[in-house]
């Protein structure tokens, strides 16, 4: 599962642009993943200058 | 905002926003750009750094946004030696905050309308071709229909996509940037100075760029294929530690600049798109500020004629991916083969190219020296950098 740390995020679209799917939903201050389309392929992990975007374990039980 | 039927909606009022709507204006069309954040020309996610030709087709240089005016650059190899090149009237380093900001005030002046905090969320279409927008703001949706929409939304860049033009950024070929801007050193306000190395800047470079003194644009880039090892916020902050460690960090900024040359098809049937959206940054240098402010100028002219014509199809409006290329894409073909070469180069070849080039006595160095001492060792990356940046503008030092 992937997830954006609003925390960390600069908004800077970087993502947005480089999602294949076009599923990240970003304003000037919030960003959303649209989970029934992301195909977890991680490309906007691997953009981010910083580390906003994560890939992360799925929540157990 | 009032309903009425608007010749061109344009997305997005950075530098290619902007020009677009004050050339469309211009030309008598009823015309609105829109911008989603409450401030135009905030934040800023730049070097600042403008080629003094380039800026010239659209304005005389204005202290109020001229922070450095540069004539000197210097190419530091990873062993940290350094070359030297004077180019009398190279560019500017910007107060982009202030200068978008007038683009903006220009667009009006021409009659454009331009509104802030309004986001186009998405983009109508009736058999195949775009006739209006929709949008947010401040939580409320609504919709305008528009004759012709122009999509400027920098690299986030989503309402092209929505007209189904396929604009996602390749991961290799993005660059991946961080950039401070730093107080306290003292700065040679003239002079850029550029970074190379695979451990400083794997796939992209560092820069520092003067604004003034005392304080200065300090950032990197890296290749997006680099990033998925280690991010540009690392880099830099190594960067930083060994450059300057004492001084203060006044903005952090970080972004993402498409370096695959320009979109292959930058229109659709009632769309075009231009400057970061259409991914027309350098694709070696990344520079992109006059050549969306370019494609902004080229798709108005495009729109006026299709408008008059009263055909916006894509068939019309391939004029303008005709007229990008003829002036600027067909150069960034070319350029898009230095840069996979320069992903290429080693450290040693970065460290041989500047030994070789500090060995030449100064007033002889020039760039057709520097042409030749890099392709002696290797096919070109320096000449094409500079020429990039401040495109054609080299005297002899
Ligand atoms: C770190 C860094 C350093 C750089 N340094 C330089 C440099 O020194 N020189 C240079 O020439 N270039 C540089 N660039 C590239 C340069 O910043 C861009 O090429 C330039 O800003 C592109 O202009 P634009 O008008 O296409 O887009 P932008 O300037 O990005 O403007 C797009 C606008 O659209 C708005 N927007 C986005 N989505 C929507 C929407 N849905 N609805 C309404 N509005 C929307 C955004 O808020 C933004 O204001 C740098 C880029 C980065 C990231
Ligand atoms: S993982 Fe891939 S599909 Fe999902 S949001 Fe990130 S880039 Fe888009
Ligand atoms: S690339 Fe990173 S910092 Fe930029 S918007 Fe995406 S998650 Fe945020």
């Amino acid at each position: 599962m992937i997830r954006i740390d609003p925390a960390t995020c600069d908004y800077c679209g970087t993502c947005v642009g480089a999602c294949p799917e076009n599923c990240i939903e970003m304003g000037s201050h919030y960003i959303a993943i649209d989970y029934s389309i992301c195909t977890e392929c991680g490309i906007c992990v691997y953009v981010c200058p910083l580390e906003a975007a994560q890939e992360e374990a799925r929540e157990q039980g | 905002m009032t309903e009425q039927q608007w010749d061109v909606i344009i997305g997005g009022a950075g530098p290619g926003g902007s020009i677009a709507a004050e050339y469309c204006a211009a030309a008598g069309l009823r015309t609105l750009l829109l911008e989603k954040d409450r401030d135009i020309g905030v934040p800023v996610r730049c070097g600042e750094g403008v080629p003094q030709e380039g800026l010239a087709e659209f304005c005389e240089p204005d202290p109020n946004w001229i922070a450095s005016t540069i004539d000197q650059v210097r190419i530091y190899s990873p062993d940290e030696n350094y070359f030297r090149l004077a180019m009398p009237g190279a560019g500017y380093i910007l107060h982009r905050r202030s200068f978008d900001y007038y683009l903006a005030t220009r667009a009006v002046k021409a009659g454009a309308r331009v509104e802030t905090g309004v986001a186009v969320s998405g983009v109508l279409q009736e058999a195949g071709r775009v006739t209006g927008v929709e949008l947010e703001q401040g939580g409320r949706q609504s919709k305008l229909s528009c004759r012709l929409l122009i999509a400027a939304d920098g690299v986030e860049s989503r309402i092209a996509r929505w007209a189904g033009i396929h604009t996602a950024l390749p991961l290799k070929d993005l660059d991946s940037c961080q950039q401070v801007t730093l107080q306290g050193p003292d700065f040679n306000p003239g002079r850029v100075d550029f970074y190379f190395g695979n451990r400083i800047a794997p796939g992209g470079y560092a820069w520092v760029f003067p604004k003034g003194e005392n304080s200065a644009n300090v950032g990197l880039g890296i290749s997006g294929k680099a990033s998925v090892r280690r991010k540009a916020q690392a880099y830099l902050q190594d960067f930083l530690e060994a450059h300057f460690p004492e001084a203060s960090i006044l903005s952090t900024t970080v972004g993402g600049i498409p370096l695959d040359g320009s979109l292959k098809c930058p229109y659709g049937n009632g769309i075009m798109v231009v400057g970061d959206a259409a991914h027309q940054p350098n694709p070696v240098t990344g520079a992109g500020i006059i050549n969306a402010m370019i494609a902004g100028k080229l798709a108005a002219a495009t729109a006026a004629k299709a408008l008059e014509q009263g055909d916006t199809s894509a068939n019309v409006l391939a004029a303008y991916g005709k007229a990008w290329h003829k002036r600027v894409g067909w150069e960034h073909a070319l350029y898009y083969k230095v840069r996979l070469l320069m992903e290429n180069l080693n450290d040693e070849t970065y460290n041989s190219v500047t030994g070789k080039l500090s060995g030449v006595p100064e007033p002889q160095r020039n760039l057709r020296k520097v042409l030749l001492t890099v392709f002696r060792n290797q096919p070109g990356f320096v000449l094409d950098l500079v020429m990039g940046l401040f495109s054609g503008r080299s005297k002899e030092a």
